[in-house]
């Protein structure tokens, strides 16, 4: 069995007011640019450094196309394909109809897919299953636009994973040393603040 | 289709849900910890507005109670700035609604804000977790002031749900002219 566990959510955010296109990350390292690799004039920046935190959509902003003419950039359509899922608005926003997948090394839709929701000190996830291809083609199945349509369902609830998120910088890691002592701020303390001895279990219900 | 609830269904993710969630069922448990200063208020926030700047400054969160605006007006700066809404239809729970600037071709000048974020009404703060929270340790963040014109003593900020929603709890640990700051509420 495939199974892709993204790293991220880019989030598109295109000139026209039309929501935005989410696009899943595979690699550990986000791209500085994404281009959707067709004949459209339009590029994506993205609005941070740094590495990525953990469940949090990267916003990418529009800017023309011309404009990218180096660093790291992914093009969307040459190993990604549309998807969709169920409870699209939940994860990604108002905009399912705009979600692209990645397709694994041969160029087939991964069985299984973990999308990171954002979460404190653990990461959380949920589970997806390829269920095949949208069949009607007005809607860009197999043999229609887009190259195919992914059709992936919910799997259970959301999950626990293994690791640790960094409280300052969100990036998951395999355990809190000694990523947090290279921000220069010790483990016991979250984004500058001191945290009292013996709490660093948050409170809920 | 039947959506699976978001629930502790085993042990490991029962312990973290519990550590950094609070469900819409919440009953009001009050904090252990002493907090300094503020009022007795608690915020929910209901729409996490993230402010796309043009310049590379430091990005802008916005929390507010209740739907997201068309507009807003950020004069919290030494220029004020405007910024329009990107999506269409309601905000999705949990999710940052992103707005852009305007840039020099729609001058601020020429749109009406539905809403203006002043320090007046709105309380400069840092949050523990902002990295994960807002996508960026350096997020300078702007809440509402409560009744009284005090920063709120509890805010709880919402997290995407599948079905049911949960949010993180923070509380209040200081407040200073410039800025307040709340951490992870904890046991």
């Amino acid at each position: 069995m495939t199974r892709m566990d993204a790293t991220a959510i880019l989030l598109l955010l295109s000139e026209s007011p039309s929501g935005g296109t989410a696009v899943l990350l595979r690699r550990a390292v986000p791209p500085d640019f994404v281009v959707m690799g067709d004949d459209t004039q339009e590029g994506f920046a993205r609005l941070r450094r740094g590495s990525i935190a953990y469940g949090v959509q990267e916003l990418y902003q529009a800017l023309p196309r011309d404009m990218i003419q180096g660093g790291h950039t992914l093009h969307v359509r040459d190993d990604h394909r549309r998807a969709r899922v169920d409870v699209p608005g939940s994860l990604f926003g108002p905009a399912p109809e705009k979600l692209w997948v990645p397709l694994d090394d041969d160029g087939q839709p991964y069985e299984r897919m973990r999308i990171p929701l954002p979460s404190l000190a653990q990461p959380a996830y949920v589970e997806f299953a390829f269920t095949g291809w949208a069949d009607d083609v007005a809607e860009g199945g197999a043999n229609g636009a887009f190259g195919g349509v992914l059709k992936y369902a919910l799997q259970g609830e959301a999950q626990m994973g293994d690791g640790y998120i960094c409280p300052y910088c969100g990036k998951l890691c395999e355990q809190k040393e000694p990523h947090t002592a290279a921000h220069g701020v010790a483990g016991s303390h979250h984004s500058g603040i001191p945290t009292p001895p013996g709490s660093f279990v948050v409170r809920g219900v | 289709m039947s959506i699976p609830r978001l629930e502790a269904r085993d042990h490991r993710f029962a312990m973290h849900y519990r550590a950094m969630e609070k469900f819409a069922t919440d009953t009001g448990e009050t904090a252990g910890a002493p907090i300094a200063g503020g009022s007795s208020g608690e915020f929910t926030v209901g729409g996490v507005l993230m402010m796309v700047p043009q310049t590379g400054v430091a990005p802008v969160v916005v929390l507010v109670e209740g739907t997201a605006p068309s507009s807003l007006r950020l004069d919290v700066f030494s220029d004020p700035r405007m910024f329009v809404r990107v999506r269409k239809g309601a905000p999705a729970h949990g999710l940052r609604e992103p707005y852009r600037e305007l840039t020099e071709e729609y001058p601020a000048e020429s749109v009406t804000p539905a809403m203006i974020v002043n320090l007046t009404g709105f309380v400069r703060a840092r949050f523990a977790y902002s990295a994960s929270v807002f996508g960026a340790a350096d997020a300078a963040v702007f809440l509402p002031r409560d009744a009284g014109g005090r920063p709120h003593r509890r805010v709880r900020v919402p997290v995407p749900s599948l079905d049911r929603a949960s949010w993180h709890e923070f509380e209040l640990l200081g407040d200073s002219n410039a800025e307040c700051r709340y951490r992870a509420v904890v046991a």
